[in-house]
């Protein structure tokens, strides 16, 4: 040991520093090295099922016992056969019939409620917000079976798309929740000018809050929209026995008994039913980041 | 005088009125499809009434609660309900790693954190098809990868591996949105923290169990908290997976719930709102468990 120290001990100061510059940097470069092998790998987990599903989408079903990644023949058969044999552009308009009016009313309740809450003053204001933030407690199995036997036998709804629409258009407690944190951002000065002139609390909302939160509120519609194109279990039980109101989510899930589990015919319905909300988040990946990252770093 | 006391008495009545009129949708919609369901499941609940013979609504007390707990399938359904809520932790664990990786490298992290995130914009359908593709056991990517690497046929459905096939799955679209919470949480902790925990020589594993870990911890709650309760309601993925048939070994209490709905269990809706009552309990009993538990490891102070 001590020879040892003795032999390294000549090295100048300089010299010494280097070396450890150079180690912290061979450090560095494995630790990096490490941490991008292990998102790669999880990246590549992520991504080859979808990559696995749309290769077989384009086979025929001939050829799914000699699976290739890149199909050849490439085969479009499979989709062919998807849109002759069923209403998919039916079952899409259903869809965006359900769900777009719906997530607009809804969003727009959600914020003019959030609204009401953060900026308005009005006796039990608190109270009310603190109930709606409450409901979010309630598991939704509770209500289930009840709303269904309401639906069915008090509003009478039963074989229209009714509760699948009306319900959202109240707007959501969540929603309105993630507003109400936004709105409360917002300078007071910003209403009390307009206040002064007499303009009426909705105009100011609408003409002045609104445009002001636009990043925030369509977050909250598009999040509502992707929740609702994708719901399953809603129209299942309302429209379930009805193929002529089927939303795409159910003409794809029927795909798997009818057929009697055609893989590749399985793949070009699942593709079909996820490409909507897939091209939404490509296209407006920040909001959906956003929207996220803000619920829970507000709980 | 006077009149500018009136004045600014009635704007202060009108702005309580035009409050109240903005807050009305959302409460009426909360009271008519919330609030209204509650009471009346909380009613039909203790009654015998079913959809079939829609004049029977004889009050039976606690009947339907005791049955509950005699019926094997409901029992077996929160069993596997517990065990597919294993999923959660681990979901958290992966995801704490990666997202940690994720504010440490140099760049490409949000590259990765939208990857991540592509399962969760996909409806649960679509992602329930296409793992039952890949856990095809003669021809599914699992299968395919075996055949390299000489695995015989693995029946990654079948009873034994459900549980586990299903909490992979869900594990696989449930860590896009957990690595966003925890990055943007990561990303507000303070720099100095761990510049002044340096100093101090701390090491890079003190440094996370000391100052990361404490400041995600709330986020963190939230992620177990959320996910346990959605993994006590999972239903979806199950249901389309096994095409709608129930065994024991499958079950999970939405879909047996769900089941009352249609004429294959007699629509006994008071027997089923029970189920949904008691598992709805069971959920809250379970967040008011971890609410207690979190005083001893959840940091709120910043």
């Amino acid at each position: 040991m001590i020879t040892k120290k003795k032999v390294r001990a000549p090295l100048s100061p300089e010299i010494r520093r280097s070396n450890a510059k150079k180690k912290e940097k061979v450090r560095f470069v494995l630790s990096q090295t490490g941490m991008y092998l292990v998102l790669v790998l999880f990246a590549l987990l992520i991504l080859i099922p979808f990559i696995f599903a749309v290769s077989t989408s384009f086979t025929s079903p001939e050829n799914i016992f000699d699976f290739k990644w890149i199909p050849s023949p490439v085969d479009i058969g499979n989709y062919d056969k998807l849109f002759s044999e069923n209403n998919v552009w039916g079952a899409f308009l259903n869809t965006f019939l359900y769900t777009v009016p719906t997530t607009i009313i809804g969003t727009f309740c959600s914020a003019l409620c959030a609204y009401s809450c953060a900026r308005m003053k009005w006796p039990g204001r608190r109270i009310v917000y603190y109930l709606i933030l409450a409901t979010m407690v309630i598991p939704g199995v509770i209500t289930l079976m009840p709303s269904y036997v309401l639906f069915v036998n008090f509003y009478r709804w039963y074989g229209t798309p009714l509760p699948i629409i009306i319900p959202g258009m109240f707007g959501s407690a969540g929603a309105m929740f993630f507003l109400h944190q936004y709105f409360k951002t917002l300078p007071k000065e910003l209403e009390e000018a307009a206040e002064i002139d007499g303009t009426g609390r909705l105009r100011i909302f609408l003409t002045i809050i609104l445009p002001l939160s636009i990043p925030a509120v369509l977050t909250q519609f598009i999040l509502a929209f992707n929740g609702a194109y994708n719901d399953y279990m809603t129209p299942l039980l309302y429209v379930g026995t009805n193929p002529d109101l089927f939303t795409i989510q159910l003409l794809v899930s029927g795909l798997s008994t009818s057929h009697n589990k055609q893989y590749t015919l399985l793949m070009a319905g699942a593709i079909t039913a996820l490409l909507p909300t897939f091209v939404l988040y490509v296209a407006c990946q920040r909001f959906f980041v956003d929207g996220i990252a803000m619920t829970g770093l507000k709980e | 005088m006077v009149r500018a006391k009136i004045t600014r008495k009635t704007k202060k009545k009108i702005e309580a009125l035009e409050g109240m009129a903005f807050a009305a949708p959302l409460v009426i919609g909360l009271l008519l499809f919330l609030a209204f369901p509650l009471i009346y499941a909380l009613i039909i609940s203790f009654t015998d009434y079913t959809f079939a013979t829609a004049n029977s609504f004889k009050f039976i007390g606690f009947e339907n609660y005791i049955n509950a707990f005699h019926d094997q399938f409901f029992v077996r359904s929160l069993v596997n309900a517990l065990i597919n809520a294993i999923g959660v932790p681990i979901g958290i664990v992966l995801a704490l790693i990666l997202s940690v990786f994720m504010t440490k490298v140099k760049r490409f992290s949000s590259v990765f954190r939208s990857i991540l995130y592509i399962p969760t914009v996909c409806g649960a359908v679509a992602i329930t098809f296409v793992w039952s593709w890949v856990y095809q056991p003669l021809y599914g990517l699992i299968a395919q990868l075996g055949q390299v690497f000489g695995w015989g046929t693995i029946n990654f459905l079948g009873e034994d591996l459900f549980f586990p096939s299903m909490i992979a799955m869900g594990v696989w679209s449930g860590l896009g949105t957990s690595i966003l919470l925890l990055y943007a949480s990561l990303k507000n902790v303070p720099k100095a923290l761990y510049e002044a925990a340096a100093v101090d020589g701390a090491n890079a594993v003190q440094q996370f169990f000391h100052i990361t870990l404490p400041s995600v911890s709330p986020v963190t709650f939230y992620i177990l908290l959320t996910g346990i309760s959605g993994s006590f309601q999972d239903f979806t993925r199950f249901q389309v997976m096994r095409g709608d048939q129930i065994t024991d070994w499958s079950i999970m209490p939405v879909w047996y719930i769900y089941k009352y709905t249609t004429n294959q269990f007699n629509y006994e809706a008071g027997y089923a709102c029970a189920m949904g009552i008691i598992l709805g309990l069971i959920i809250l009993a379970l967040s008011a468990i971890q609410f207690g538990v979190s005083r001893f490891w959840v940091h709120y102070d910043n």
